[in-house]
């Protein structure tokens, strides 16, 4: 957690100020249009893919915003959103 | 002792004498001596005993490499002598040492050593197995340094500081110096490291000249002041580094000063750009009894007499790899140190101004030459030299021998910053390969040795990080690099390591009393990587953090022919790069806690106060752990509980409803203005995160309480749960706005209605109704609630208000006999009722079916997405689950089961949430959670409790609530 | 009974002898503490109104007559009124000294009561907030008074630079109510070395009126 994490509204900041929220699965789907267990899929499955990563922090140091990152799970850093890594 | 006083090098003020005790002597330094020197002008050689085999050590090296000359001072053990400023009537004893380092009567384990060959724990006492434990007494005597009593409290002030810096340089040499001007010059803020207690590195105590001629110490002093006057750069002195992390973290703690030489302060530094210019250590030269007192590193001698003005000895022999080396010899030379010979391992490529300046002085100069061999008891008095290839042995008398075989440089920064090394065999270094982005190295840790040379690449590390912030410096830095190239590069280096003989006596290791033998003893067992041999053996393990044989251990392994692809590798580097005190590392030591409004008055009242969570709350109010009084209070009479710790929060806007439906499992469409309605929210799982009321303040307003555990997420959950919906809603958290006064009892209306003017009457404010009215003209919000059981009123005063809306409450109900009561008599009285508390009743798994809370679930409001919806769906009737019961002890005279007992029926079935005794029915009752097997009403339970000895207690499942199961009372 | 007496309480108490206290609003104010010294120095503002607002635009929801902060960060002021910007869709009014509180929408909560509020000032004002936050409190390039959210002693904190120049150094700090005693503690643990003081309202007033006077956004 030594790396900064850059919030969108208060710039980068040291890791220790924000929570993890997990990797970006999307926009909750309805649930009654999916099967149990598609849904259990949704909540709990993670890809867990070594690399460049879209994921949710929230700032609950600060000023208690949710937002998404890129981030590389290899070196622990930070990725911008416009590098050529983030294109999944 | 006598100083040299005169010389323009020196950071001691020989006028001004510091007196101090070492053992039952009283010894005197001056301002400005470390521990370690002032140890030495007056005589002590002999510093401590080492780890093992309790060979006498003295002064090797000054900035704390090696566990030698940690010694005990002011009580505090392990303190490094070397690196410790002396301070007026310090009291200075030896370690590891009885009845002292002169004569030690453990002095014979030296002669057993042959007895402890490496990973002798290992092997040796590891079958057969029964001797351990006879074994381990003796060891834990004899293993370790310096003592530490139970109750020992470090002494001294720690806090810790967080400087803003755009570039931060680690250490204050020329290199370092140059990198934070050419940065501050750009307007960038500058923090600048130095672990010792001035600046200036390798060259600010040398008299030589650099290539203008002019002294290096003076050169070095203008640059120090240029730094010191720069309003860009803080220096940091005394002070170095515990890592380096990602994104520019710095961490390091900077040493106490005189008179208070433990307080320590943490620093955290998160720079844009990290400069490293650490410089070089001395890289040990192993011989046999390579650490006998009176052999000391090259710099340690010169730095001796040039810093501190002692003479290192009268008569010295040097055995040297370095012009470093030379350069000292000469020096020391003027300064009145008789050179006996001067070995170097290096037949060529010797710097020819030292050649001819030893020449001069009728220095013999023996190239190819080295020492074999340390002799002497208890510190050097003669050694022996050898020529190339061991021949030609020379014994020559002295009672200094300076030793060192090259240099190393300190990469540990670069490596924690993630850089990656590589052999280079020129210079014989490991050096940086690949940098990380931001990070930069400069001076003699690339093995550049001339001024300029350093100062250019100092400068040129500089405008890199002025580069990396986004200033262009693309010229300077072509510049700088050009400038580079017009001088002299790394200088070669040599790669020797051990000097012809057994290796049985020579000390790759000083902190673990580790030989060449036993590196040779770890290869011969199949080992052959420096990182595996490193453990086997203890090779750079002690407090020294691998200053001694960091170095030499890959390039032994590696000359060994061990190295499995033919490449010296070296050794992983962790924090702390420099040890120091835990308690350092924790810093200012802020336990910040929250506070209600009241906590004075029920601190005034008795209130036992307990921490819970970020809270101090008030567990009971007189020595009687049950509460008794304060519970029949309640029952009987009125009572008053401060909750103001529940969380409570507005949300209002357009698309407030539906967030409400998303995160509580009820429906919200339709809560009633007058009315406050139970709820809880569940994860996903549909498990039990939260319950509270919700209330209707106006048109899409409402407020609602948590629990006070949960009262700190709330705004982050429903945040989350709606991040991907553009709901326009505003949530302010006003937990802390409003203290909470819970009015219980059966005179609670009697009392409220003395204070307000406002129909309290059970038709105007029925059960479960919402009331916004004044006390004393000040706004309340009410709520008739019964957590306890009771008729009750939780009044929300204004945080402000509080004290004085409590104190109303107090007096209008003196004569009703009115009391406080706090959460153990809340506790029983809720429990009595079966309301359920989140995490008392419930852990992770507990679903809101198996606390008996499905009837707030909503289960047809599908447009809310309602999280935990689908889990609830599941749950509901799936067999398996721990499901919440009551129940009584068979014998109801049974001693009261602790909370947390297992209920077993041959395998764990469930546990005791909660049991009490219940003054009301005159018998303990409890909360358990339990296979749905055992759930119905009349079931057995048995209760397993730790030393219960197998005797299980036996309860009864029960019907519930035990008390008033019509709930009358809460509607009178 | 209706008193006239009654008496509010500050989340904060801090540890000086008090010379001279107003009541304002049945807040017991104090105006002034016996030896309050040449700076630095703490000062409780906890009484003065703060409140939240929230909303899209955010600019439709603050009284018309009062500028907008334009980017989160921002920190606009006006006579005795401060209008930071935290986020988007949210900001906060304080109103400091005599100035009587401004009625605001629905969009408005009042928030005086959910935290307190501190001002440290004068000289070494910075070396204290050093030693209690990692928050880089005086980037150079930003434009004062800024808005900073973040960890101060550890809890999450709003903070206002308003000034850094030497002399004139103010720094505004509010956070949740409850931690009253524990933020000044740390806070006067902290700027022990440095000899803070506390100090009344009208050392912050007078420090106020300096550093507001003149400032401009353009």
């Amino acid at each position: 957690m030594a790396f900064t994490i850059t919030c969108p509204i208060c710039g980068p900041r040291s890791g220790y100020e924000f929570r993890y929220g997990g990797e970006d699965k999307g926009p909750r789907p309805d649930p009654a249009q999916m099967t149990p267990e598609a849904w259990c899929d949704y909540v709990h499955m993670t890809d867990s893919r070594p690399g460049v990563q879209k994921e949710w922090w929230y700032h609950r140091a600060g000023c208690g915003t949710w937002f998404t990152i890129y981030r590389d799970t290899t070196t622990n850093l930070e990725v911008a959103p416009d590098s050529p890594e983030t294109v999944a | 002792m006598i100083r040299l006083n005169h010389l323009p090098t020196l950071r001691i003020k020989p006028g001004a004498p510091r007196s101090f005790r070492y053992g039952r002597r009283r010894l005197q330094g001056v301002d400005g001596d470390t521990v370690a020197t002032a140890l030495f002008a007056n005589g002590v050689r002999v510093f401590g005993r080492s780890l093992k085999y309790h060979r006498p050590r003295g002064l090797y090296s000054l900035d704390g490499e090696s566990s030698n000359t940690l010694v005990n001072v002011d009580g505090v053990p392990n303190v490094c002598a070397e690196t410790t400023l002396l301070a007026e009537g310090m009291r200075v004893s030896s370690q590891n040492a009885f009845p002292g380092p002169d004569f030690d009567l453990l002095g014979f384990m030296d002669a057993l050593s042959w007895a402890m060959p490496a990973g002798f724990y290992y092997r040796v006492l590891h079958k057969p197995a029964r001797l351990w434990p006879l074994a381990v007494p003796f060891i834990r005597k004899m293993a370790g340094v310096g003592t530490l009593s139970a109750d020992f409290q470090a002494p001294g002030r720690r806090d810790e500081i967080y400087p803003a810096a755009d570039v931060c340089v680690i250490g204050a040499g020329v290199a370092g110096m140059s990198a934070a001007l050419a940065a501050a010059e750009a307007g960038l803020r500058v923090v600048l490291f130095e672990s010792r207690p001035w600046p200036g590195g390798a060259f600010e105590y040398r008299p030589g000249t650099a290539r203008d001629g002019v002294a290096y110490y003076r050169k070095t002093a203008e640059l120090a002041a240029a730094v010191q006057a720069s309003p860009h750069i803080r220096l940091f002195l005394n002070a170095p580094v515990i890592g380096v992390y990602s994104d520019g973290l710095v961490t390091a703690f900077q040493r106490g000063r005189p008179p208070h030489p433990f307080d320590e302060r943490y620093i955290e530094v998160r720079a844009a750009s990290v400069v490293a210019a650490t410089g070089c250590s001395e890289r040990p030269l192993l011989f046999d009894h390579n650490e006998r007192p009176g052999v000391m590193q090259a710099g340690c001698a010169h730095r001796l007499a040039r810093t501190w003005g002692i003479l290192p000895g009268r008569t010295a022999v040097f055995s040297v790899g370095h012009d470093l080396g030379l350069e000292a010899a000469v020096d020391l030379f003027d300064l009145g140190v008789e050179i006996a010979a001067v070995a170097e391992l290096r037949q060529d490529g010797l710097d020819r101004a030292l050649v001819d300046a030893l020449a001069q002085r009728r220095i013999p100069l023996l190239r190819g030459w080295s020492v074999t061999k340390a002799h002497g008891r208890h510190r050097v008095t003669r050694v022996t030299l050898a020529g190339p290839n061991g021949r030609f042995r020379k014994t020559i008398d002295c009672d200094l021998l300076v030793a060192s075989a090259g240099f190393t440089p300190v990469t540990g920064p670069l490596t924690l910053a993630g850089a990656r090394l590589a052999f280079d065999a020129h210079t014989g270094f490991f050096l940086p390969a690949s940098l990380p982005p931001r990070v930069h190295a400069a001076g003699r840790l690339t093995g550049r040795q001339d001024w300029h040379a350093v100062a250019v690449s100092g400068r040129l590390a500089g405008l890199s990080a002025v580069h990396d912030s986004g200033i262009d410096r693309t010229a300077a830095i072509g510049e700088s690099i050009d400038e580079l190239a017009s001088l002299p590069g790394p200088a070669r280096g040599t790669q020797f390591v051990l000097a012809p003989g057994s290796g049985k006596k020579a000390f790759i290791c000083f902190d673990e009393d580790a030989t060449v033998k036993n590196v040779d003893q770890a290869m011969d067992k199949g080992f052959d990587v420096p990182e595996l041999i490193k453990r086997f053996a203890s090779v750079g393990t002690g407090p020294g953090q691998g200053g001694i044989p960091g170095h030499n251990l890959p390039l032994y392994v590696h000359q060994s022919g061990a190295s499995p692809d033919g490449h010296p590798r070296p050794t992983t580097v962790r924090v702390p790069l420099t040890p120091t005190f835990l308690a350092t590392y924790a810093g200012t030591r802020l336990d910040m806690s929250k506070r209600t409004p009241l906590h004075a008055l029920q601190v005034a009242d008795g209130g036992r106060m307990e921490r819970l969570g970020v809270w101090h709350r008030a567990r009971r109010f007189s020595e009687d752990e049950r509460s008794r009084e304060e519970i029949l209070a309640v029952r009987t009479a009125v009572g008053m509980l401060d909750a103001s710790t529940l969380g409570k929060f507005r949300i209002f806007g357009p698309d407030a409803v539906k967030v409400l439906d998303r995160v509580y499992v009820g429906d919200m469409t339709r809560v009633p203005r007058t009315r406050a309605k139970y709820s809880a929210m569940c994860n996903e799982d549909g498990c039990l995160a939260d319950d509270g009321v919700i209330v209707c303040t106006g048109d899409n307003d409402y407020y609602f309480t948590t629990s006070t555990g949960r009262a700190g997420m709330t705004v982050e959950w429903i945040r989350y749960h709606t991040r991907f919906d553009d709901w326009d809603f505003g949530i302010v958290n006003l937990t802390d706005a409003y203290g909470v006064i819970n009015l219980a009892g059966p005179e609670a209306r009697t009392v409220l209605q003395r204070v307000t003017d406002a129909d309290v009457s059970n038709e105007a404010f029925p059960y479960m109704g919402y009331r916004e009215f004044a006390v004393d003209e000040i706004p309340v919000r009410a709520m008739r609630l019964g957590f306890v059981g009771e008729l009750s009123f939780e009044l929300h005063v204004p945080a402000s208000w509080m004290v004085h809306v409590w104190n109303r409450l107090m007096a209008a109900g003196g004569d009703l006999g009115i009391r406080p009561f706090g959460l153990e008599a809340q506790n029983t009285l809720r429990l009595e009722k079966c309301h359920v508390i989140i995490g008392s009743e419930s852990e992770q798994r507990t679903t809101l079916h198996d606390v008996g809370l499905g009837f707030l679930w909503h289960r047809d409001k599908p447009w809310a997405k309602t999280v935990g919806d689908t889990a609830l769906r599941q749950t509901e009737h799936q067999p398996g689950r721990l499901k919440l019961v009551g129940f009584r002890m068979a014998d109801p005279t049974a001693p009261l089961p602790g909370d947390g007992s297992v209920i077993v029926d041959r395998r764990i079935r469930g546990y005791v949430c909660t049991a009490r005794y219940s003054f009301t029915l005159k018998e303990p009752v409890g909360l358990a959670l339990v296979d749905d097997a055992l759930s119905a009403e009349g079931s057995s339970l048995a209760i397993h409790e730790d030393g219960c000895g197998g005797r299980l207690a036996r309860a009864v499942v029960t019907e519930t609530p035990f008390y008033d199961p019509e709930g009358l009372r809460l509607r009178m | 009974m209706k008193s006239d007496n009654r008496l509010r309480q500050s989340p904060v108490q801090l540890p000086g002898r008090v010379l001279r206290t107003r009541v304002r609003d049945h807040w017991p104010v104090v105006c002034a503490y016996a030896d309050e010294g040449d700076g630095p120095w703490l000062v409780d503002l906890s009484h003065c109104h703060r409140i939240d607002l929230q909303g899209k635009p955010l600019g439709a929801m603050i009284p018309e007559s009062l500028p907008e902060p334009e980017a989160p960060g921002d920190v606009r002021i006006q006579d005795m009124t401060m209008i930071t910007r935290m986020g988007t869709a949210q900001g906060c009014l304080w109103r400091f000294g005599q100035a009587p509180a401004v009625t605001v929408g629905v969009n408005g909560t009042a928030i005086t009561e959910a935290t307190l509020a501190l001002a440290i000032l004068g000289r070494h004002t910075f070396a204290i907030a050093e030693k209690l936050s990692s928050l880089d409190l005086r980037a150079p390039g930003r434009r004062l008074p800024r808005l900073h959210q973040g960890p101060f002693a550890r809890v999450p904190c709003q903070i206002v630079v308003l000034d850094a120049v030497p002399g004139r150094e103010m720094l505004l700090l509010s956070c949740s109510r409850g931690y009253g005693r524990d933020m000044v503690g740390a806070i006067t643990h902290a700027g022990a070395e440095f000899n803070l003081r506390p100090a009344g309202e009208d050392r912050f007033m007078g420090m106020w009126e300096t550093v507001t006077r003149g400032l401009s956004y353009e």
